[in-house]
């Protein structure tokens, strides 16, 4: 419990780093921070039910995804700059280091478990992110076209 | 309405696709916004086109007067700025809504591009919060958060002032991926830092390409194949890059430990 909990602080206040490396505007920090926050609460939350590494950050990755679009409509500010920030706690660095790690050591199977799990990642990460674009793309156009009608 | 110039016209035009580009804007919202642009002076909507590569933005259009002008912009930089970048986004809706003389959009676009440059303060707390905050997502301790925001400060140093940057972008990421790897043995032997790997991967962190993933992820995703892949294909290389810098130091220094 206790780990969860640094976690999802460190999580938020890493997202806010980030956010102020790519020049955010100070008013929009606060979103980074919750983006972060909620980002990895979903991944953990899923995980915890699915111990799959796919499935938790793909959903987690549709969950940065709206929370973009939704936030970028709301401020009218482009969708990049809260999915880049919110989405940072995804990122596999860890993983990738101790595969790096298992090959500089020659310990293949350290290596082959992490590579696996990183490309796992980045490819939930970016499944997850493919699915809210092209939904997000299709909800407007269904709205548009409505509003001409 | 009076004479308009539209190669001047087009080339503001570009001006402002190119610093949204610079400034880290997917590939399809710069080719939206050059799009709508043009069509709001007047271009003819189904004979302009625009295409964006990676570095390269080019446009034909056909002017109102019935003339056919292309342009192309070859961009070079890359300096991520949100801040300018939603500050663009709302000057792109306000030409469109308002399509002004060039002289003002010229304007508009310098008190932009003139604002202050974020201060040194904000660029050290930003890399330290994300480098030591990641070291301990990863698993590290306190100290190791210490250290890695330690390692942060010249590594931020470098990303701003190393000339180096500029020349070849490969060869940079790996010089500052050893140095922070080599900085991060020295802070174990220093006794600041109970585990060399979290210090490392906090430092891994603040080098990853993150946004360039995230955003040809997009790019592929609405359309822009060429672009997507050649973005992807770039952070991978780099992603590369970072584990062969830290894996070196850990050649050279792991012994030491």
């Amino acid at each position: 419990m206790n780990e969860i909990v640094v976690q999802l602080i460190a999580a938020s206040l890493g997202s806010v780093g980030f956010a102020l490396i790519l020049k955010v505007n100070k008013k929009l920090l606060v979103y980074a921070a919750l983006g972060g926050f909620i980002t990895w609460g979903i991944y953990l939350l899923v995980y915890k039910y699915f111990p799959s590494l796919f499935i938790a950050n793909f959903l987690a990755s549709i969950f940065v995804g709206l929370y973009a679009e939704i936030m970028a409509r709301a401020k009218k500010i482009p969708t990049t700059v809260f999915l880049t920030s919110a989405s940072i706690p995804l990122i596999p660095g860890g993983r990738l280091y101790y595969s790096m790690a298992g090959l500089v050591f020659s310990d293949g199977a350290m290596f082959a478990e992490n590579a696996k799990a990183t490309l796992l990642i980045v490819l939930g990460i970016v499944v997850g992110l493919v699915v809210t674009a092209i939904f997000t793309k299709y909800f407007y156009k269904l709205i548009n076209a409505r509003g001409k009608i | 309405m009076k004479e308009r110039n539209f190669h001047v016209i087009l080339q503001a035009i570009l001006d402002v696709g190119e610093e949204m580009m610079v400034a880290g804007a997917e590939i399809y919202r710069v080719e939206d916004s050059i799009e709508r642009m043009c069509n709001a002076y007047g271009a003819n909507p189904r004979r302009s086109n625009v295409f964006i590569i990676t570095s390269n933005i080019q446009v034909t259009i056909e002017a109102p007067d019935g003339s056919i002008i292309t342009q192309i912009r070859r961009i070079l930089r890359s300096d991520v700025n949100f801040d300018r970048l939603a500050r663009l986004n709302d000057l792109c809706r306000r030409i469109c809504a308002t399509t002004p003389d060039v002289e003002e959009l010229q304007d508009e676009l310098d008190k932009i591009m003139g604002r202050p440059d974020q201060k040194w303060s904000v660029k050290f707390l930003g890399g330290i919060l994300a480098a030591s905050f990641f070291a301990i997502f990863f698993g590290g301790s306190v100290i190791d958060a210490v250290a890695t925001g330690i390692i942060a400060v010249p590594i931020v140093l470098l990303q701003n002032k190393s000339r180096l940057k500029n020349d070849n972008k490969i060869v940079f990421t790996f010089y500052l991926s050893v140095i922070a790897g080599v900085l991060s043995h020295v802070m174990i032997m220093l006794g600041i830092g109970d585990s060399c790997d979290h210090i490392m991967i906090g430092c891994i962190m603040l080098l990853i390409p993150g946004i360039a993933l995230t955003n040809s992820a997009r790019d592929i995703l609405m359309g822009d194949t060429a672009s997507g892949l050649l973005r992807f294909a770039d952070s991978l290389i780099n992603a590369v890059v970072i584990a062969c810098g830290f894996a070196l130091s850990m050649v050279l220094l792991g012994g030491l430990i």
